[in-house]
């Protein structure tokens, strides 16, 4: 282009070309090196990322083997292979284990792994003070010492036949040093993949290690994107979000998905058990004719077929069916109402009893719950359902034991243990069980130890202890392309070791993802509304005085230190501790204690409200509970997804309403306004996910035009960015655009009939003139409490989109937070959107004022 | 140009009263048909009969454990008109009588205490109160009622302020108050009924909000539990079956989409009798 | 480049049909909406440099008849007969021809000036626009264009005058801007719809003589809509007497006025000459059933300062009066001059900053709060009748409720019978059928109303009954009626009347002492003969003299 050409254009004008030009680059390049890279979904996000100090699955699923790398490990069939000990021996007295270490092993962090670091893993896991989930485990280790540098010795204070099975799990991988503190939020391991990034709320990203002391992977670069909603895990994988779904939670789309040559499908099962959970503890359940009757009760085959749409298998007992030392023991009590009956009568309870069905969120529950009362009410068992958030069912189930029955897997590995503890939530307690784990705990030969297991699973079925439902299948589905995806494993972690895209050459360079600047665009947009917010203050105070102002802010700042306490003490009365939610099942006390200590938990409210609310003073919103990170960072993040979805739904809703708002009320009466008035009445009327869901099914799964949802992030570039919020903006704008158009075309309407219509028709102005030049600015006055009401709506309103189109915002961040407890973070960001409210409508109700001439006099109405 | 739209517009918009009335009755007959019959009894259970298509036995199919759509929804009608029907009935006991409050003569403390205490409720995200109430007390159709009507009643109050303010400004409230009544005695003698029309508006405007944030609850989860059936977790529950079972989606959606229009229609009716055209 | 004052003319008018007509011809007019007959076969002529008093009582079809020249009726207005400009049929033309000749060849001024003008635009371009819609001229040229023509109507004012905003200004001011809009363009015909009726006498005057002038100076024609004889009787050249969609009499101003024939021109001009009152004077030395002294009434406004307390509005500054027994005190000045406030405090509605009201010797209404037992007792002895005949009633309550209401004041509630006689006495006081103590007020006219109103003060047979501006809503017929009833009634009762009024013409009918009252004081008071015949206060003087009178 010449330079003359170029002068021409305004500077402004320049400007946009060139970055037209650039994003188009940009945008050439971002596709000329896709593949190689692997997005795959999960229902659950880690709360951490460190394995060692929190049980969730989710990190294992995410790090284990790709990240963290442990002395051992499992293989397929449930038996211990070498990883990071390329051999061990066991001392004849069953007393200690050696450890002969891989030699050349690098953590991420740059530091070697030898025998030091294997022994400052286990010890750190063992310390008095150690949160690690699984500490108990590895009670029997007394001593762990480096012989040299690559060999290790435990000695044990007994004989303990599952300690290789123990070290084998997610939580004793092995750590550097260096590096293991900051392990929650920048993992750093041995494995064949680094640590990337995280989106909280959205995904975790890893990428090749290329100094990997084995076999390198082939994929350059993995995102684990969290998607817990059912539909919405359907929608992106039809929609191609995401390439694979490593543990797929809506069954009853699953055969669709195995019958599609584009997908892949595995059918495997997992290490978890599912049982309908029996308190002992409450008299008709503490009798075993009773829970025998229950037994018969069960009709397994319906609860697989209605909860889990065919999927997984009937077990009879609390251990897996692939384990080598599994008996089937589904025979044991056979689907038998008549038996059921007499037993129940046997046990005096011939008219039945009531029971109360607490459940825990998943689909396997909450659809088994329903049938199994069912089943129970054939039989004279009257169960009433009650449906708990994990945290409640945590608190009210698992640590109260406040229960008659319950449904839950029970996901750990070999976790028969559990019916051996005292006072475990079941509260089933018998001194030959118990004789039994012993036994097995001191037994290393294996036919023994077969026999042992074997007599456990006899022990648990007799006793009837629990309604074994079924084994949890693994549904895994992939984009058929990749090849060597690894799902079936004991820990049921994804492993990438192998994975690669059969459409791509294989390319060894790893191609880097510049780590974007975080966009300015957000600082200037807050800049920009500062600005304004000034600029009316100052204009304001010239009109009306400082004492106006003052007052105005004064009110403001009450109000917010109402809300504050008002969420506060919400906030406090949630039931459910989220120190048991973060610990999981099986954490210890003392390690429950030491991190409510950790996060402040243990003091009076008051201090603790007054310390939040000095904090928020100086613009620090504390730390999260969860996520380990300040507040604000997260909200900050989030708002980079609500901000420009609430201001996109905005500006979407006044460009449709404006039109349709001006020429209703132009053709008053007529055609074409009964029409645009219909139109308007069947927005009003919608409600807006159910739009949501409508677009996706359309424009997503129909005609791929889009994607179902998810958000690439801003650095990924705008465009990607503005499409993805394109369809929840719309969903939002629909019923908002309805709202403003009919505002809009009552007020025009009402402003037509002012007499100064009248002297401007009769000066000569004609309908379009009079419309746009005397009705519109003043029908704008009350239109704009509209916007601004609008506005902090569409900030805080979009929750339930945010869930249609699994979109990383604030909304599903607090939905998030409560269901986890996150207590600051939920009263962080309600007051935060408070605020914005209490500002627009500060704001707005400024506007207003300096707009509206007749509220411009000193006490004028 | 003062008349805008006489005889045709006011003949269409009696077609929407009608029509409107039409609907919500025939909405609310369900709900309350509901109350003592089904075709089939919704929390009936039958595996192999799920996921039927519309057929004779079941008009509007089977969900994926195979209950009766057609039954859930009308069971789910009286579920979602006893929750928007409660809370609009809370935020107009609480609400109103508040309104009248703030809007006395002499009006001071008690009015800017009213409306900054209805300030406060509007400040907070509505629905993410609702959430947070259904977190703290359980979920549940109480709770929901107990969240939804908690925003209804500053919009009670202030709509109520509103009206009473300019009814204030009549004369006949100074003839009472010559006539030696008290602000609270004119204002249940005189302004309340004169507000009854302005009231039924917005409480049929708070009916049709009510349904869809009922909807919007029980789809994630805080609504009515299970087995009661409700149309937002019908909904949810649908999304996953959206390719086998389009059905499952439609019917509850298509059932909130009409009864929210009806009351709309009739809502919009209403306002137009109150202030008939010039 | 067009002059202002310069007369702008349609290019399609030829100088010889302007000659062989009248500039403006209404032949034949009709108007209906639906099946209601408007104006019926309607003929008017009226010639330039010449003023038409358009005169009727309400819903004559006067207004109709002016906005039918514009062709700015209602939508579903139909109209058929023949409107000419300069002998050009307007009837005939499209919206768009219209549009292009109303502003430039017809001007309109309408009765509102407080609505009538756009709240968000400034005076300056609201006139302008006038120019910028018709001619193509530079936004300066059509901005100093206007500046002329707000300097012509006596907006000359300080720096800056073309960028207020209405707000800014009072009503009279408004309605210069309002008549600068529609003479911008120096239009041939100019319209004024009951101009003044909405303003203060002394601004009435004023605008009355603005209007005069621009007819004298740019030989305008215009058509001045009024209901107010007396109005027409000063300025205008010639009257048509419109009543039912008909012109019933027309002709020169002053013949016509003194040859009104027609029952309804004779009604109009008896209604507007209100004949003063000529009563006995009273006996002063009986104790005053009311007596108002130093009282002082403040509203707040809003603070301007953190630091120092805003100045209260002082709406009534130290007012005192008296009302002996029977008698009828007028209490006149203009809006905004604390009549209405100072009443509130005589009715004990609020409280005064200062002063005391005394009602029957004892204390009702003073700066203490008094108990409320003894305001009770003593409500009784003082009613109340409004303004308003539409809102005076609760639309739900049927008549006899609403007379009955203030029973509530007496400490033996009377019976359902005993109740159902009396509110039928007092519906016979007052010139209505027992009868309709069933009805509900909606179901009667204006004047009916305020019958009622009447008869709900009477009910619980007060000493003394207020009245604010209870005639002023009225139309004159039915005014002359009300203002008859309640002189028959003082007579009869021997009630105590205040009669608050800005209309000095109908307090002079009624009162025997008037108060005038101007910024919240009183500044001058006595017998009203004496003070009409010399006013001692400027003020009042001004005000007598703004007044219009017929002859």
């Amino acid at each position: 282009m010449k330079r003359e050409s170029l002068s021409c254009l305004a500077p402004s004008a320049t400007r946009l070309l060139r970055t037209l030009l650039l994003t188009a680059l940009v945008l050439t390049a971002c596709g000329a090196q896709a593949a190689e890279r692997v997005t795959i979904g999960m229902q659950l996000e880690p709360p951490i990322l460190d394995p060692t100090a929190n049980p969730a699955a989710a990190i294992s699923e995410i790090l284990y083997g790709n990240v963290f790398e442990g002395l051992v490990q499992f293989a397929a069939d449930g038996s211990v292979i070498p990883k990071l000990a390329s051999s061990w021996d066991l001392a004849a007295d069953g007393l200690s284990y050696v450890f002969h270490l891989v030699h050349g092993v690098r953590f991420h962090d740059g530091s070697a792994f030898d025998a030091g670091s294997a022994k400052f893993s286990l010890d750190r896991a063992l310390q008095p003070g150690s949160v690690n989930p699984q500490k108990s485990r590895l009670a029997k280790i007394r001593a762990v010492d480096v012989v040299d540098r690559f060999t290790l010795r435990i000695r044990l204070g007994q004989r303990s036949g599952g300690l290789l099975q123990s070290l084998a799990w997610g939580a004793f991988v092995m750590v550097s040093p260096q590096s293991a503190a900051t392990n929650a939020v920048q993992p750093s391991g041995t494995g064949p993949f680094r640590f990337f990034g995280w989106r909280r709320g959205d995904s975790v990203t890893l990428v090749r290690n290329a100094d990997y002391w084995g076999k390198p992977a082939v994929l350059s670069e993995a995102t684990f994107k969290f998607i817990a909603d059912p539909t919405a895990a359907y929608a992106a994988l039809m929609a191609g979000d995401v390439d694979a779904f490593s543990n797929y939670p809506a069954p009853e789309s699953f055969p669709q998905f195995a019958a599609d040559p584009r997908f892949a499908v595995l059918a495997g099962t997992t290490e978890m058990e599912t049982v309908l959970a029996l308190n002992e503890r409450v008299p008709p359940l503490g009798n075993l004719l009773v829970r025998r009757a229950i037994s018969y009760a069960l009709d397994r085959r319906a609860i697989i077929d209605g909860a889990m749409f065919g999927y997984g298998t009937p077990i009879g007992s609390h251990f897996p069916p692939r384990n080598p030392a599994y008996v089937d023991l589904t025979g044991v009590y056979p689907h038998d109402v008549a038996k059921a009956k007499a037993l129940l009568a046997a046990a005096g309870y011939s008219l039945g009893f009531a029971v109360t069905l607490k459940l825990p969120p998943p689909s396997y529950a909450r659809r088994g719950g329903e049938i199994v009362a069912a089943e129970l009410a054939q039989v004279g068992i009257r169960a009433s359902i009650e449906n708990l958030e994990w945290a409640q069912w945590i608190d009210q189930v698992f640590t109260r034991h406040d229960f008659d029955m319950s449904i839950v897997g029970h996901a750990e590995p070999m976790d028969y243990d559990i019916y051996a503890r005292d006072d475990y939530y079941f509260g089933y307690s018998s001194p030959e069980f118990k004789a039994l784990i012993a036994a097995l705990d001191d037994t290393i030969d294996a036919t023994r130890r077969r026999d042992l297991l074997q007599r456990i699973q006899r022990k648990l079925a007799s006793d009837a202890v629990n309604g074994f439902l079924f084994q949890y299948p693994r549904l895994a589905i992939w984009n058929a392309h990749w090849i060597g995806l690894g799902f079936d494993n004991v820990l049921g972690v994804v492993d990438l070791s192998r994975v690669h895209d059969d459409r791509v050459a294989l390319r060894g360079a790893y191609i880097g993802r510049a780590a974007a600047a975080r966009p300015q665009a957000f600082r200037f947009a807050g800049g920009v509304l500062a600005a304004l917010a000034l600029g009316l203050c100052a204009l304001v105070t010239r009109r009306f005085g400082a004492a106006y102002l003052f007052g105005r802010l004064a009110v403001l700042i009450a109000t917010l230190l109402v809300a504050t306490a008002i969420v506060f003490v919400v906030v406090q009365i949630v039931p459910g501790d989220p120190v048991r939610y973060m610990m999981g099942l099986q954490a210890d006390p003392d390690v429950i204690a030491a991190t409510r200590h950790q996060l402040g938990l243990d003091i009076a409210p008051l201090q603790r409200y007054l310390h939040w609310i000095g904090g928020l003073s100086r613009g620090d919103f504390g730390s999260s509970f969860t996520y380990r990170i300040p507040v604000g960072e997260l909200i900050a993040e989030r708002l980079q997804v609500s901000l420009p979805l609430a201001v996109f739904a905005l500006l979407l809703s006044t460009m449709i309403a404006f039109p349709v708002g001006l020429i209703a009320a132009a053709g008053r009466g007529r055609a074409v306004d009964r029409v645009l008035t219909s139109v308007t009445q069947l927005g009003l009327a919608i409600p807006n996910f159910w739009l949501g869901m409508l677009l996706v099914m359309l424009f997503a799964v129909g005609f791929h035009w889009v994607s179902a949802g998810g958000f690439p992030g801003w650095e990924s570039g705008f465009a990607p960015g503005l499409k993805a919020l394109t369809l929840p903006a719309i969903a939002l704008a629909m019923p908002q655009a309805a709202i403003l158009a009919r505002v809009l075309r009552g007020a025009l309407i009402d402003t037509l009939h002012e007499d100064y219509i009248r002297t401007a028709r009769a000066k000569g102005a004609g309908e379009w003139q009079v419309l746009w030049r005397h009705a519109l600015p003043n029908a704008l006055i009350p239109l704009l409490t509209i916007l601004g009401m609008q506005f902090s709506f569409l900030l805080a309103g979009g929750v339930i989109i945010e869930n249609v189109f699994f979109l990383p915002g604030l909304g599903r961040l607090v939905l998030q937070a409560i269901v986890q407890r996150d207590l600051i973070v939920v009263q962080s960001v309600v007051v935060m959107l408070v605020l914005a409210v209490v500002m627009v409508t500060f704001l707005v109700d400024l506007a207003y004022v300096l707009v509206n001439p007749r509220l411009r006099v000193p006490g004028g109405a | 140009m003062s008349v805008a739209d006489t005889r045709n517009g006011a003949a269409s918009r009696n077609a929407g009263l009608v029509i409107g009335a039409a609907i919500t009755a025939a909405f609310v007959g369900v709900a309350v048909i509901a109350q003592i019959w089904t075709p089939y009894d919704p929390a009936a259970l039958s595996i192999v009969h799920k996921l039927q298509s519309p057929n004779l036995h079941h008009w509007f199919g089977t969900d994926q454990l195979g209950r009766d759509v057609l039954s859930m929804l009308m069971a789910g009608a009286k579920n979602t008109v006893g929750v928007a029907l409660l809370s609009v009935i809370i935020g107009v006991f609480i609400g109103v009588p508040l309104g009248l409050l703030a809007a006395c003569p002499p009006r001071g403390a008690v009015d800017e205490l009213i409306m900054r205490g209805n300030d406060l409720v509007f400040g907070f995200p509505s629905l993410l109160l609702a959430i947070l109430i259904s977190a703290v007390f359980g979920p549940g159709a109480v709770n929901a009622i107990i969240a939804i009507g908690i925003f209804n009643i500053p919009v009670f109050a202030r709509v109520t302020r509103g009206g009473a303010l300019q009814l204030w400004t009549r004369d006949y409230c100074l003839a009472a108050q010559v006539a030696g009544k008290g602000p609270i005695r004119i204002s249940f003698e005189h302004i309340l009924p004169n507000l009854v029309s302005l009231l039924a508006v917005q409480g049929t405007i708070q009916f049709s909000l009510g349904v869809i944030a009922e909807a919007g609850l029980s789809y994630v989860g805080l609504g009515a539990q299970p087995p009661t059936p409700s149309w937002g977790r019908m909904l949810n529950e649908a999304q996953t079956l959206a390719a086998l079972a389009p059905s499952l989606a439609l019917f509850p959606g298509s059932a909130m989409l009409l009864f929210v229009l009806g009351l709309n229609l009739l809502g919009e009716g209403l306002r137009h009798r109150r202030e008939p055209p010039e | 480049m067009t002059q202002p004052g310069e007369v702008i003319r349609p290019s399609a008018m030829t100088p010889a049909v302007r000659a062989a007509t009248g500039l403006l011809e209404i032949e034949a007019l009709s108007v209906s909406i639906g099946v209601a007959q408007i104006i019926k076969n309607l003929s008017l002529e009226v010639g330039a440099g010449e003023i038409l008093g358009l005169v009727g009582a309400s819903g004559s079809g006067k207004s109709m008849t002016a906005l039918a020249i514009m062709r700015l009726l209602p939508l579903h207005a139909k109209l058929s007969g023949a409107v000419r400009l300069r002998g050009e049929t307007l009837t005939d033309k499209t919206e768009t021809d219209l549009c292009s000749i109303r502003g430039r060849d017809i001007g309109i001024v309408f009765q509102e000036p407080m609505t009538a003008l756009n709240p968000l635009m400034s005076i300056g371009d609201q006139v302008a626009e006038t120019v910028r819609l018709h001619l193509c001229v530079s936004v300066a040229e059509a901005r100093r264009m206007a500046r002329e023509t707000l300097d012509l109507v006596g907006l000359r004012g300080a720096q800056g005058a073309m960028d207020r905003l209405p707000y800014e200004l009072s009503g009279g001011q408004r309605q210069r801007v309002a008549i600068a809009m529609a003479v911008v363009l120096a239009p041939a015909l100019l319209i004024a719809d009951e101009p003044t009726t909405a303003l203060d006498v002394r601004t009435q005057a004023q605008v009355l003589r603005l209007l005069q002038e621009l007819v004298r100076t740019r030989n305008m024609g215009l058509i001045l809509v009024t209901h107010d004889l007396a109005v027409v009787a000063q300025v205008t050249d010639r009257i048509a007497v419109m009543q039912q969609g008909e012109i019933v009499e027309q002709g020169a101003t002053q013949p016509l006025l003194r040859h009104l024939q027609h029952s309804s021109g004779r009604a109009l001009l008896a209604a507007a000459e209100l004949k003063p009152k000529r009563g006995l004077p009273h006996r002063q030395d009986t104790a005053p059933v009311l007596q108002v002294r130093d009282i002082v009434h403040e509203y707040p406004s809003r603070r301007r300062s953190l630091w120092r307390a805003a100045e209260p509005l002082r709406a009534v500054d130290g007012v005192s009066l008296y009302i002996h027994p029977g008698e009828t005190v007028g209490l006149v000045g203009e809006s905004g001059s604390g009549k209405s406030s100072l009443l509130r405090v005589i009715l004990a509605l609020e409280r005064p900053q200062a002063g005391e009201v005394h009602l029957l010797g004892d204390a009702f209404s003073s700066t203490r709060g008094l108990s409320g037992a003894s305001v009770r007792r003593l409500r009784r002895h003082i009613q109340a009748v409004f303004q308003d005949p539409y809102g005076s009633f609760d639309p739900q309550w049927s008549v006899e409720r609403l007379i009955a209401e203030p029973f509530y004041l007496l400490e033996a509630q009377p019976t359902a019978a005993e109740r159902r006689c009396k509110v039928a006495a007092a519906l016979e006081q007052v010139g209505l059928s027992p009868a309709d103590a069933r009805r509900f007020p909606h179901e009667f006219s204006g004047g009916q109303r305020q019958r009622i109103a009447i008869a709900r003060a009477l009910i619980v047979e007060p000493s003394l009954i207020a009245f604010d501006e209870a005639v002023s809503a009225l139309d004159v017929l039915v005014r002359a009626q009300i203002l008859a009833l309640l002189a028959e009634l003082a007579e009869r009762l021997r009630l105590a009347y205040l009669f608050v009024s800005h209309d000095l013409n109908v307090v002079r009918s009624i009162a025997d002492r008037i108060y005038v009252m101007q910024q919240g004081r009183v500044v001058e008071h006595g017998p009203t003969e004496a003070v009409f015949a010399s006013p001692r206060h400027a003020y009042t003087e001004a005000l007598i003299a703004a007044t219009p009178k017929l002859g």
